[in-house]
């Protein structure tokens, strides 16, 4: 019972993912559904461990990119949050665009950044920060921006200069707003990079997506369902990352 | 317009001040012709009701507003921004809950750069006098409302000011640690000899806690009348708020002053 209340949240989790796997898996033995359509997760593993290797490198590529898109996206979103809070101009001018910018299926832009930029990283780079910076420019400005008048008030009697009011209480007040648009944030810079990937595939031989591309035209769905699982297991490691930083 | 007794400059004066400011209705006249002067080591207690202009007052004192006309003087000299001199304790206690208790107390010190390990110690005495030794290192969240104000009070003090001003600090608090804790925050800036301004709608608290009470009338906010309010208390000493709400005087300022505000409800 002890060993219950202390994991129950890791054993809550445990089962429904295993749960779901048998019940796909018996779904896919019963039914009678052709395997190029709907594979059963043992077929998935079996395809898996015919080329660890392949499957391996390609996803270091694309994990590669999602990090370094999602750190910058970090970088610059707060910085440009940093900017809209405390100039009135950059607000009325760099806030404006960027949720214009926002309402644009970004997605679109990426053979243009291909164009741009080359079929390599640095063009799946940049699909992936134009798309994961929204979430962190405007939660972070959302968060710095939500003290109350009274306590800016009061470190006003102290004598607080900006860059005091901005570290010592607008930062720590934002964080968990922060830590809210990142956790966004991160899955959307990995839809970044298998997208730019999908768009400028050739060049660069090793990424998930160029796979999932692939794959897809020789009908081997057994592939891409292992591909769309290591990209949710990236996503659902995210948070809890995040969530360990925090509560710090 | 009672002129303090001593012929020294006043430590916190306002004069002829006016207060307008802009909003979405147009101008709005806060504060008008006000003149207060407040000596050394007074306690004084504004009251009014709410909109009246009260806190606009503090603000004024701090220095993070400025009077549209006239001056507000600081030991005799002009304010023109926030001063070291001048401490605030507002309604909530605003403390941090990612800062100890400690830390909370010396925001203060911090911000303005004093020698933290001076200011760690004033801190820790300060916290250790009002009861809160042993939670220097918990977390705001862990403590009660009362305590959370004392350390408010401490965070306040740790920069030594001698103006305190107080923007009803006990408004958010249950009646009973409101009556303790403003007993116990009288007596300890009498002690430190603090010049004293403390805002608030509260009657009972005004007359227990001031030597002085200035009612401000309605928007725009004018002095309305000046109290000076005595106790016979033993060898001319003041007793703490709590024996004050006990004595003889109590209930006639009480009324005298629940008066001057009833006639503006009517008004």
């Amino acid at each position: 019972m002890a060993f219950w209340r202390t994991n129950e949240r890791a054993i809550t989790v445990v089962s429904v993912l295993a749960g779901s796997l048998v019940l796909w898996e018996l779904g896919a033995r019963i039914s009678h559904v052709p395997q190029f359509l709907l594979p059963a997760p043992s077929v998935v593993i079996a395809d898996l461990f015919k080329a660890p290797g392949l499957y391996a490198i390609n996803s270091l590529a694309t994990l590669r990119v999602t990090l370094t898109g999602f750190g910058l996206a970090v970088l610059l979103g707060v910085l440009l949050a940093v900017a809209i809070v405390h100039s009135r101009i950059m607000e009325h001018s760099l806030y404006t665009l960027l949720v214009a910018l926002n309402s644009l299926p970004k997605v679109a832009l990426a053979p243009l950044f291909v164009i741009w930029l080359g079929t390599g990283s640095p063009s799946k780079t940049t699909v992936a920060v134009t798309i994961a910076i929204f979430p962190i420019v405007i939660d972070t400005a959302l968060g710095l921006r939500s003290i109350e008048p009274d306590v800016m008030n009061m470190a006003k009697v102290m004598r607080a200069s900006r860059w005091q009011i901005l570290r010592r209480i607008r930062f720590p007040h934002a964080l968990p707003a922060m830590f809210a648009g990142m956790k966004v944030a991160i899955s959307l810079a990995l839809v970044g990079t298998i997208v730019g990937e999908f768009v400028a595939g050739g060049d660069l031989r090793h990424c998930a997506g160029l796979r999932l591309h692939h794959t897809a035209r020789c009908a081997r769905y057994s592939s891409i369902l292992y591909n769309r699982f290591s990209r949710a297991a990236a996503d659902a490691l995210a948070p809890f990352a995040a969530a360990a930083r925090h509560s710090r | 317009m009672a002129a303090p007794a001593s012929a020294a400059t006043p430590k916190v004066e306002l004069r002829n001040v006016n207060l307008r400011y802009f909003g979405l209705e147009g101008e709005t006249e806060a504060l008008k012709d006000v003149s207060i002067s407040i000596a050394p080591g007074e306690f004084v207690a504004i009251i009014g009701q709410s909109g009246c202009g009260k806190s606009t007052l503090l603000s004024l004192i701090s220095g993070i507003l400025m009077p549209t006309d006239g001056t507000v003087l600081l030991d005799g000299k002009p304010v023109t921004g926030p001063s070291r001199k001048v401490g605030y304790m507002l309604q909530q206690d605003y403390l941090f809950e990612w800062r100890t208790i400690l830390e909370n107390a010396v925001l203060g010190a911090e911000i303005q750069g004093a020698d933290m390990a001076k200011a760690r110690e004033r801190a820790a005495a300060l916290l250790t006098r009002y009861g809160l030794g042993q939670f220097l290192r918990h977390l705001p969240r862990q403590l009660s409302g009362g305590m959370r104000q004392r350390v408010a009070l401490a965070r306040t003090l740790c920069t030594e000011p001698d103006v305190v001003l107080l923007d009803e600090p006990f408004a958010a608090l249950d009646s009973q640690t409101r009556l303790a804790l403003s007993d116990e925050i009288a007596v300890i800036l009498r002690r430190e000899k603090k010049t004293a301004i403390l805002v608030t709608h509260d009657i009972g608290e005004a007359v227990s806690m001031a030597e002085r009470v200035i009612v401000l009338s309605r928007r725009p906010g004018r002095v309305k009348s000046d109290h000076a309010i005595r106790f016979a208390g033993a060898h001319g000493t003041r007793p703490t708020p709590l024996a004050a709400r006990n004595s003889a005087e109590f209930n006639g300022y009480f009324n005298a002053l629940w008066q001057e505000l009833e006639v503006h409800v009517e008004g």
